[in-house]
């Protein structure tokens, strides 16, 4: 099954994916413009290969804006393709990444290069991920902590794989502050020591730990992961979300009561 | 090859209605819009994170719902158009985003457009309408813009005349509202009880009760060119609290004498704003020598606009247009009227790599 998947959640990131294997993919670490890299970024991934046969986005946890930009895109893309879109919690794809072995399903040779995003100045790094593989650590716990802003960070724990291969999420994912991660942690799995993968550990290291790895491709989801934890799912037909976004967040405005007057 | 006809299909979400709208060439084949202006009422506005949220839940049903409703294959279209401002950014994004990704599955050229030419532009494409009028004078009111523009050619000649220096009509109008108990949105809200339709009278208010200020509309105001076709409803906002505070106050402490009726207050208000818009609007025709005036945005709706420009206009010799209200609120058949427009003379797409922009210039027809 070939599968066009996007995040947006973090990074930004575009990927066509054959089963387990990626086709194309480009992710922009660092994103700040999701809207403007998201059409580019699509007409090369999609030039790559046939017509897919679904739409995978990453619905979040992510900061509102910038995620609603690749599940926009992705309803758009699944319209234009005639084919269902399918949402996919963006921690499950950091998840698997970590409970992957190193060498599984890297494929260098079929990535797409291009010029987009590197140059100079523009904020981001545009970086292909030569090594697509997963990160091979050791034991099945693994807490995935991403930059929620705001000084709080989108936690989800996840206990292994299950026997479709897919992340098993043991509590989570929630929003909180980095200090109220360990009591979060404790009331839902005492004892553990998870390891620790995102972005949320790399900005917070003096209360969360440091991350298990540090380079980009492991502390924000990429599309590729996103892509493979749809396929699996839709390989053994199971349903996957919709693509509400998993915000996490009310937005921020207080409801103004309605002003009484005697005035008649 | 440039077609004759294009078949477009248009995407707006700079505020809260998801719109999606089919024109063929001239014709209008489907215009079709989920507000969510029901969800913005306990807050008493238009919230955008909310509206954002509403956006990407309705996008893609909005997209297939015209699809069907105009009879349309994706294959049969000829290019996409969308809003790339101004509006709310986040909003915006939303459509913006939706667009790219229809773009990049189906390999249609792709065409951010500007928001108020669109509102302009659609009368291209209304039913009733012989086509658009050029050159024209187009006032632009909505909960978002208070604009004049002189229109000499839809793409390639717009002028910004004034614009409001702080809230718009219809932000006025709601705020205004809020201040006398009334319903979110203010405007129709406000409308009714000068019509005497909120205190079971049936008795119109009268609109020479209240001496409201018109902002910007002193003879020094009208002077300055930069004053001239600008407006600004903050003063008249503050002179409404002062009104109904003293009035209130009046009541609690005399409770035998008569305050002036709500119905009084909101025909004063009412007329404020429409009066100002109005004056400057022909004040525009005078000076440009334009005889036809467009009115255009959700405040098209106010009846007391309508009856007051039409007058005015009447007088002046100038001929009004307003297009059918559905085709006046925001909505995706103007994007695509526009974007129709744009197709048949021939210009590029934009760049894949556009963004949108909260306060997009005017002159800026396409990104």
């Amino acid at each position: 099954m070939l599968i066009l998947a996007i995040d947006t959640s973090a990074a930004a990131s575009v990927a066509l994916v054959d089963g387990e294997t990626v086709v194309a993919q480009q992710t922009q670490f660092s994103a700040r413009k999701h809207v403007e890299y998201v059409g580019p970024a699509l007409l090369e991934v999609l030039g790559a290969g046939p017509r897919p046969d679904a739409v995978a986005v990453g619905v979040g946890p992510g900061p509102f804006t910038g995620l609603r930009a690749g599940i926009a895109a992705g309803i758009g893309a699944a319209v234009g393709a005639g084919v269902p879109v399918h949402g996919v919690m963006s921690h499950d794809a950091l998840a698997l990444r970590a409970l992957s072995p190193v060498d599984d399903s890297a494929d260098d040779s079929a990535q797409v290069h291009d010029g987009l995003g590197t140059s100079p100045g523009d904020g981001g790094t545009d970086d292909h991920d030569p090594g697509d593989h997963g990160l091979g650590g050791v034991g099945a716990s693994v807490l995935v902590a991403t930059d929620a802003r705001r000084r709080e960070v989108y936690a989800t724990l996840y206990e292994g794989l299950d026997a479709d291969g897919l992340p098993v999420v043991r509590t989570g994912p929630t929003v909180l502050a980095p200090d109220a991660v360990g009591d979060w942690l404790q009331q839902a799995a005492p004892g553990v020591s998870p390891r620790r993968v995102g972005r949320g550990f790399l900005l917070h290291p003096e209360v969360l730990g440091a991350p298990e790895t540090e380079v980009p491709p492991a502390l924000d989801p990429t599309a590729a992961w996103v892509a493979r934890v749809a396929h699996r799912a839709l390989a053994v037909g199971r349903a996957l979300p919709g693509t509400e976004p998993l915000y996490l967040r009310e937005p921020d405005a207080a409801p103004t009561p309605r002003r009484a007057t005697p005035l008649t | 090859m440039t077609p004759r006809e294009p078949l477009v299909l248009g995407i707006e979400t700079s505020c809260d209605e998801t719109g999606v709208g089919i024109v063929r060439g001239r014709t209008l084949l489907t215009n079709t819009v989920a507000s969510s202006m029901d969800e913005h009422v306990r807050f008493g506005g238009v919230v955008p994170e909310v509206a954002s949220r509403a956006h990407v839940q309705a996008i893609g049903p909005m997209i297939r719902a015209a699809l069907a409703d105009a009879e349309v294959r994706l294959e049969d279209l000829d290019a996409l158009a969308v809003t790339a401002g101004p509006g709310l950014s986040g909003a915006l994004m939303v459509g913006a985003a939706a667009a790219k990704g229809l773009a990049a599955a189906t390999g249609l050229p792709l065409y951010g457009i500007n928001h108020l030419a669109a509102h302009v532009a659609v009368d291209l494409v209304a039913p009733d309408s012989p086509g658009l009028h050029t050159p024209t004078i187009a006032l632009l009111v909505s909960g978002g813009h208070t604009e004049i523009l002189r229109i000499g050619d839809i793409v390639d000649d717009i002028e910004l005349l004034g614009a409001t220096i702080d809230d718009a009509a219809g932000e006025a109008f709601d705020k205004t509202a809020r201040l006398l108990g009334l319903d979110y949105p203010g405007g129709p809200s406000i409308s009714k009880a000068a019509a005497g339709l909120l205190d079971g009278t049936g008795i119109p208010g009268d609109p020479t009760a209240v001496r409201f200020p018109r902002g910007l509309a002193t003879k020094k105001d009208l002077r300055d060119p930069e004053r001239r076709y600008s407006f600004s409803f903050s003063g008249l906002k503050t002179a409404a609290l002062r009104t109904v505070t003293a009035a209130e106050a009046a009541l609690a402490t005399q409770p035998a004498a008569a305050p002036p009726r709500l119905a009084d207050i909101a025909a004063s208000f009412e007329e404020a704003v429409v009066d100002v818009l109005v004056t400057k609007t022909l004040l525009a025709c005078t000076d440009t020598g334009i005889d036809h005036v467009l009115l255009g945005g959700g405040v098209a709706a106010n009846a007391r606009l309508r009856e007051r420009l039409a007058e005015r206009c009447a007088a002046a010799g100038v001929t009004l247009r307003v297009p059918p209200l559905t085709l006046c609120t925001d909505n995706g058949a103007m994007v695509a009227a526009l974007g129709a427009e744009i197709v048949s003379r021939g210009a590029q797409p934009s760049d894949p790599g556009f963004g949108v922009l909260s306060s997009l210039e005017v002159e800026d027809v396409l990104v």
